[in-house]
This record gives structure tokens, C-alpha cells and sequence, in this order.
């Protein structure tokens, strides 16, 4: 008998103390953060390198988004920077670092599709959620990982719209060129299929090497095919140069179309000089003038994907403050479901629009506008096209 | 084939490859010269054409800033390319004083690790310096077109491709008819007796990496006015490929380099037009294997007694 009551004793204090645990039992686990300790934000984006400029205008949107949010239920914020070259490798061991990190609620990132391609399955074995302002190739949200979700549009609208507009205009002959990235190739490809399926016809594909300078012979294997129009999926660093040699190897009256990679005010108007005027573009529509004007104020011209990055980071910020439970002892415990199902039923106003996102994890409703290098007024910028 | 039925695509590539070609051959020439006379690939040589082209590249920004690019655009690019020349030559006689110099009597392994070891070690400190950004070379002349009916060629490239070619014809006639180049050559066949002959065989040596230096600078100042963009990374590809370039004419010999920088230029040109553009690189590499499996003594052999 006294045995039997020695158990029930030990029986219910161990029920009282696992108690608090199992009121906040997660299935896919929790994250504690301790009293005092801050709440980390991850960030994979590319810091030095070729497209440097853009990781970094991609970490200054999500920093900015940081310091306008302030603490989370007393806890300080930190936002915790990785440089991840837009590729693969570097991108894998930054989710390993930082899915690993007990103080990491969640990442913004990665900058690029082939980063953010393997990362995420990193991300989804240790159940971590990432927003990428920037990642925009359609597998990613096609492969059934529920923990990536991503602030920008997808390349199957991004690769339409442009087709649709290069048939409107009437280039319907079009060479398409890439980077050979999970980026650039699958949205040129897609580009080409758009073309093909409006009537247009594609006269040839060709990849180029990122960080080669030297496009010139590919242009020269181009010009007797006389198309109206080369589309490029890749970034600007490249991009650049293509429409620059395009004009030297006498392909003078075909027009040149690029991506969102291609929409940087440094890397592509700056570094092309006269050679970037009349290059066409997809983007978003242009963000929120008044928060435009705070950043530059602070970070100088902003380049691509920096409203994206704030976005993303406030969203992840507004599902941690949602999903977080403040114990007594002034610890944060956070359940990584609950986390991912909180971003999953985002709705929120911000910069760059309404944001919502669906099953996928795709924003819904988002849009791609044309923009063209214009030269007016002494001024060379990406003007928006009503189209 | 149909391209090769095309004269505008013949001549159009023709110039693009001899535009490279030019360039893969002025950094050829580094190397050619250094292994005609030490025995060794100063595999560094590619940073010292990297660093030529920041040097071009800061003196240009400068020249920009103080408005002295807009009142004289002629004369702010001729004072960057000596000023790129200076600084590529200092520092090709630093390295060979630091890095090769007190390893010359060492085994053959040691000055190509040495070697190795200084590349790494410039591309890093670039690396710190523009702290891992693309620079971009300021657009000071604009892009002017020699045109002939359906024909036309850049500026740029002209003086790229005769530039090159008058710069190695100066090199050629230097090493021929001065009384230095013929210390060189003597070098080159011979240290020791060179030597008792009462050759300075050290200044020998280092002029000669100063030559090789600051030829390199000027292709590094081309580069920068003709693609724009600069990294430091850029002289890795290049300096593979003029290595390559300088192997497929005979490595230690002079006109060998020119004739393999140009004939690497103009592979690479038409090899993008029977296969994908993406395998270009190939096309280089692919030389160099072949080149050294049947003909390891280059195109026009290595020059065993005239080397240099």
C-alpha cells in the first residue's frame, strides 16, 4: 500500500511539473528563449560579390524593419546577417548554423532561387520558417515545404507578363540568354514557352557563365538570327554587359528585356551608362513613396528588394509576437507550428502591398509591371509602363 | 555551318576574337618572359594584371572627381595607364624580390607554391580593399563606331587590337636591339655565364618582371574600358587563360605568346558557334589539355637557345 502511494505521489508531482511544458506542446517543437536573452532573426543574403548591392540593400529593408519594430514582449531584437554568395553551398551551411541556433525564431532569406532551393530543405528538417523577400523561381513554392513562404511574386507571372507585353509589342521573334542559375534559366525558359504559346517564336537559347565578361561572341552567333527582341534571365552584373555589347556587336534595333535582377538603379543604369537606356524590365509595382523616402534617407538609393525584405521581416516579427507565449519567469516560449501557421494566416498591409499568402506559400494577388530606362530631364530611371 | 557561310559573322567574330586574343596575349607575355629566364610560372601574374586594372581604375575615379577627365578625356586615360603600369611594376618587382628571389636557388616546387601563395594573398587583399564590391570603370569616352556599310567596329576594339600588337612589336624589337634585351637573352640561355660575363643577373631578372608587369597593366586597363566591370577576382580566369595562351605557343617564347593569345581569342570566338555558348570556357581548357598531350612544346616549340 505505501508502495502503491509512493507512486501516485511521484505520479502527480511529475504531472505538475511537465504540466506547463504540455499546455505548450508543439508538434513540430518549441523555441525557448530565456529571460534576457534576444530574439534572433536570420538573414541569408548575399553580402560581398558580384551582386553584392543587392544583398546588401536586402539586408538594409530587413534591418529597417528591425529598428521600426522594436522588442518582442521585452525581449531585444537582433538581426543576424549571413553572407549566403546567392548560391547553394554557402546557403545550406547557413541553415545549418542557424536552424541550430536556439535563439533563431525564424529567417528572412535567401537573397537567391538557388540558395533558397536547398536551404529550405534544411529548413523544413529542423521545422525553422523562412520568408525570402527575393527568391522568386516557381519550384519553391511548388515542392510542398510548408515552412517557405516569400514576400515577392513568382517567375510563372513574372515570365507571363513579359511575354505578354513582348507580344503586344510585337517582338514576336526573340532570342532568350541565362545565367544558367535555378534563377535565371528556369524564368528564361519559362519566357520562352509564353512566347511560343502566344504565336511568338523563339529563335535560339543560350546560357552564359555568371562572372564571365565576354558575351560579344555569343551576340555575334545572334545577330544574322535578326530578332526583335533578347530576353535575359539573370542578374544585373551580366545583364549589364549584354546590353552594353549587344549595342557593339550591331545589334542596334533589338530591344533588350530583363528581369527583376535587372531592376537596380547601381548595377544596371549606373554601370550601363547610355547602353541601359530603352532596356525593359519586370518588377513589382513601386513600394510605399513614404517609406521609400525614410529608407533612402538612411540608406542612401535603394536598389531591388529591400520593400520585400522589410515586409518579410515584419511579418516574421508579427507571427513571433503572435505565436509567443511569455512564461512567468519571463522566458518566451514559441511553438514552431504555431509559428508557421501564424505566418500562413498573415493579412497585413504592408509596403509593397496587401500581403496573404496561399497554400503554397505564394503571396496571392501579386502583381509584375513593366519598367523602362528612360532618360528625361537629365534623369536616368526605371519608368513604370502602363501595360 | 551555315555561320561559316556568313562573311559578316566570319569578320564580325574575327574582331571579337582578336579583340581577347590581344589581351590573353599581353598577359601571355608575363608569363613567357619570367619562365624564359627563372624556369617558373609566376602563377601571380594574373593579380599583377588584377591589380594593374584598379590602379587604371582609381587614377580614372580620381581624374573623374577633379574634373580634369572632363576637360581632358585623352590625357586622364593616358596618365591612367602609366599610372597603372607603375603600380603593376612595383609590385611585380616586389614580388619577385619578396616571394621568388630568396627561393631561386630552391627546388622548382617552391617558388610555384610561393607563387600560388602570393595570388591568394593579393586577391584577398583586394578583396579587402574594395571590400568584395564590383566596381564599375567610369565612362569617360563614349563608345564611338567605324562603320563600313553592314561592317562596323568600336573604337574600343581598335585600340585594343592595335595597341596590343604595337606594344609586342616594341617588346620584340627591345629584347632583339637593346643592349638589355640582349643581357636578357643571355640570361635566359645561360645564368652563370651570363653572369661571369659581368651581367647584373639580379636587375636582369627584375626588369624583367617589371616588363612582364606592366604589359599586364595595360591589358588590365583595356579590360576595364572595355567590359567595365572589374572584381578582384578578375584576374583568375584571364591569367589561366593567357597561361594557357603562352603553353600553346611555347611557353618561353615570345612570339609564341602572341601568336597563342591570339589564336585562343579567336577559339573562343568561333567555338561558341558550333556549341552552346555556355562551354566557352571549355574551348580554352580543352586547348590546353590537347596542346599538352601532343604537342607539349607549344605551336612554336619552346626556343631552347634564343628563349627569352
Amino acid at each position: 500500500m505505501i508502495k502503491r502511494t509512493q507512486i501516485l505521489i511521484l505520479l502527480a508531482a511529475f504531472c505538475l511539473v511537465i504540466s506547463p511544458l504540455l499546455a505548450h506542446a508543439d508538434e513540430w517543437g518549441t523555441i525557448t528563449i530565456p529571460e534576457g536573452k534576444p530574439v534572433k532573426i536570420g538573414m541569408g543574403t548575399m553580402l560581398t560579390g558580384d551582386y553584392a548591392s543587392l544583398g546588401i540593400d536586402i539586408k538594409h529593408g530587413a534591418e529597417m524593419a528591425v529598428l521600426d519594430h522594436g522588442p518582442i514582449l521585452g525581449h531585444s531584437l537582433i538581426l543576424q546577417a549571413e553572407d549566403d554568395g546567392c548560391s547553394g553551398p554557402p546557403s545550406v551551411a547557413i541553415a545549418e548554423k542557424l536552424c541550430n541556433d536556439p535563439l533563431v525564431v525564424g529567417l528572412v532569406g535567401y537573397m537567391c532561387s538557388g540558395g533558397s532551393k536547398p536551404a529550405s530543405d534544411i529548413h523544413d528538417k529542423y521545422k525553422v520558417v523562412m520568408v525570402s523577400p527575393s527568391s522568386t523561381a516557381l519550384e519553391l513554392t511548388a515542392r510542398g515545404i510548408p515552412i517557405f513562404f516569400r514576400t515577392c511574386w513568382n517567375d510563372r507571372i513574372q515570365a507571363e507578363r513579359a511575354a505578354a507585353f513582348a507580344i503586344k509589342r510585337g517582338w514576336t521573334s526573340v532570342v532568350v540568354l541565362h545565367d544558367k542559375s535555378d534563377y535565371g534559366q528556369s524564368l528564361a525558359e519559362d519566357f520562352g514557352k509564353n512566347i511560343e504559346k502566344r504565336g511568338g517564336k523563339v529563335l535560339a537559347s543560350e546560357g552564359l557563365t555568371r562572372g564571365d565578361k565576354d558575351f560579344s561572341p555569343v551576340l555575334t552567333k545572334i545577330k544574322p538570327l535578326r530578332p526583335k527582341l533578347i530576353y535575359f534571365g539573370g542578374m544585373a552584373a551580366e545583364g549589364v554587359l549584354v546590353a552594353r555589347q549587344m549595342k557593339r556587336v550591331g545589334l542596334r534595333k533589338t530591344h533588350f528585356m530583363s528581369d527583376d535582377g535587372c531592376y537596380t538603379e547601381k548595377d544596371f543604369i549606373q554601370a550601363g551608362g547610355k547602353a541601359s537606356n530603352g532596356c525593359y524590365v519586370t518588377y513589382a509595382k513601386e513600394p510605399d513613396p513614404a517609406w521609400v523616402k525614410r529608407f533612402e534617407a538612411k540608406y542612401g538609393p535603394r536598389q531591388t528588394f529591400s520593400p520585400q525584405a522589410y515586409d518579410a521581416a515584419t511579418i516574421l516579427m508579427r507571427a513571433v509576437e503572435k505565436a509567443a507565449k511569455k512564461q512567468p519567469d519571463g522566458s518566451l516560449i514559441i511553438g514552431k507550428k504555431a509559428l508557421r501557421d501564424a505566418i500562413a494566416g498573415t493579412g497585413y498591409d504592408g509596403i509593397t502591398g496587401r500581403i496573404a499568402f496561399d497554400a503554397h506559400g505564394d503571396r496571392t494577388g501579386s502583381v509584375v509591371k513593366i519598367y523602362k530606362v528612360v532618360d528625361e530631364n537629365g534623369k536616368r530611371f526605371f519608368k513604370q509602363l502602363e501595360f | 555551318m551555315s555561320y561559316l557561310l556568313n562573311p559578316q559573322v566570319i569578320i564580325d567574330q574575327s574582331i571579337n576574337g582578336l579583340t581577347i586574343g590581344g589581351i590573353y596575349a599581353l598577359i601571355a607575355l608575363g608569363y613567357t618572359l619570367v619562365y624564359g629566364i627563372l624556369f617558373m610560372i609566376n602563377f601571380a601574374h594574373g593579380e599583377i594584371f588584377m591589380f594593374g586594372s584598379f590602379g587604371g581604375f582609381a587614377a580614372l575615379t580620381y581624374f573623374v572627381n577633379s574634373g580634369f577627365a572632363d576637360a581632358h578625356p585623352g590625357l586622364s586615360i593616358v596618365a591612367a595607364f602609366l599610372a597603372a603600369m607603375v603600380i603593376s611594376a612595383i609590385l611585380g618587382a616586389l614580388l619577385e624580390r619578396i616571394a621568388y628571389r630568396p627561393l631561386r636557388n630552391a627546388p622548382r616546387l617552391a617558388p610555384l607554391i610561393s607563387a600560388i601563395g602570393a595570388s591568394i594573398f593579393l586577391q584577398n587583399l583586394m578583396m579587402l580593399i574594395i571590400k568584395a564590391r564590383m566596381q564599375v570603370y567610369p565612362d569617360i569616352i563614349p563608345e564611338e563606331f567605324l562603320e563600313f556599310g553592314q561592317y562596323s567596329i568600336s573604337y574600343f576594339q581598335l585600340f585594343i587590337i592595335f595597341g596590343s600588337v604595337l606594344l609586342m612589336v616594341g617588346l620584340y624589337l627591345f629584347i632583339q636591339k637593346t643592349k638589355t634585351g640582349k643581357a636578357m637573352r643571355a640570361v635566359a640561355e645561360d645564368r652563370e655565364a651570363a653572369s661571369l660575363m659581368g651581367i647584373d643577373v639580379n636587375r636582369i631578372i627584375l626588369i624583367t618582371f617589371v616588363i612582364g608587369s606592366a604589359l599586364a597593366a595595360v591589358a588590365g586597363v583595356m579590360v576595364g574600358i572595355y567590359y567595365t566591370q572589374i572584381d578582384h577576382m578578375m584576374g583568375f580566369i584571364p591569367g589561366i587563360k593567357a597561361f594557357t595562351a603562352a603553353v600553346l605557343g611555347g611557353i618561353g617564347n615570345v612570339p609564341g605568346a602572341m601568336l597563342g593569345g591570339y589564336f585562343l581569342g579567336l577559339a573562343e570566338a568561333f567555338g561558341v558557334l558550333f556549341m552552346p555558348a555556355e562551354y566557352k570556357d571549355v574551348i580554352a581548357f580543352g586547348l590546353l589539355v590537347l596542346v599538352l598531350i601532343f604537342r607539349p612544346s607549344g605551336i612554336l616549340g619552346e626556343v631552347v637557345s634564343e628563349r627569352a
